[in-house]
């Protein structure tokens, strides 16, 4: 019985050394640089949004040039 | 059950404390785009005589002392002064970018830099800005090609 298993055995201790195989998992540095872009992007299109008036406000020619002053 | 119906009324009130601290922020923005629209055609009039320059830090300033009592409009003798109208104008900007920070969850400053940047980007070529605490005023047409340089 004993040799029985052993022999049943044998297959699975022979084939065990070729299921070993390696796995190298690569890991990417994380990137800072996207984030603040899209921080920025944020900022900027909330900006855009506010002062959008100053597409439609004409600007007056009121003040006078330093040199019209002199 | 006391105890739940207290959880949810305390729940309630801060959903109702929050919705109506954004709907009196909404309103305190709207207020301030008002003003900004108005002050804006004397700003970029100022702008383009040469008065006023927009700096690094998000804020406009004179760009020589000596305007700095010069009505900020010469068609309206008893309006306000250059320096009068850069003060408002600058208090605004401030709550703004405090507004805007709170909302994005960021610095004011960061607000603040991003729209000195938008500025400088729209300036005209012979507007005044000054890109830097100790840097000297400079006419976008300089400023573009000290940067090409």
């Amino acid at each position: 019985m004993r040799r029985a298993m052993a022999l049943l055995c044998l297959p699975a201790v022979l084939a065990a050394p070729g299921a070993c195989t390696e796995h190298r998992v690569k890991v990417d540095p994380i990137e800072v640089k996207p984030i603040t872009m899209n921080i920025n992007i944020r900022v900027d299109r909330k900006l855009d949004e506010f002062f959008d008036f100053e597409k439609r406000v004409k600007p007056g020619s009121a003040a006078t040039s330093p040199s019209e002053n002199g | 059950m006391m105890r739940r119906i207290l959880l949810l009324r305390s729940l309630l009130i801060a959903v109702l404390a929050l919705s109506g601290a954004a709907a009196g922020e909404d309103a305190e923005l709207e207020k301030l785009r008002k003003r900004f629209a108005e002050r804006y055609p004397t700003l970029v009039a100022l702008q383009r005589a040469g008065k006023v320059g927009e700096r690094f830090d998000g804020y406009v300033a004179v760009v020589e002392r000596k305007y700095r009592d010069d009505p900020a409009d010469p068609d309206k003798e008893k309006g306000p002064t250059v320096a009068e109208l850069l003060e408002a104008e600058n208090a605004d900007r401030s709550r703004l970018y405090r507004i805007l920070a709170e909302r994005l969850e960021v610095p004011p400053e960061k607000v603040a830099r991003r729209n000195a940047a938008r500025n400088f980007e729209k300036a005209e070529p012979k507007m005044y800005l000054k890109p830097g605490p100790d840097a000297d005023w400079l006419t976008k047409k300089a400023y573009e090609k000290r940067k090409d340089d």
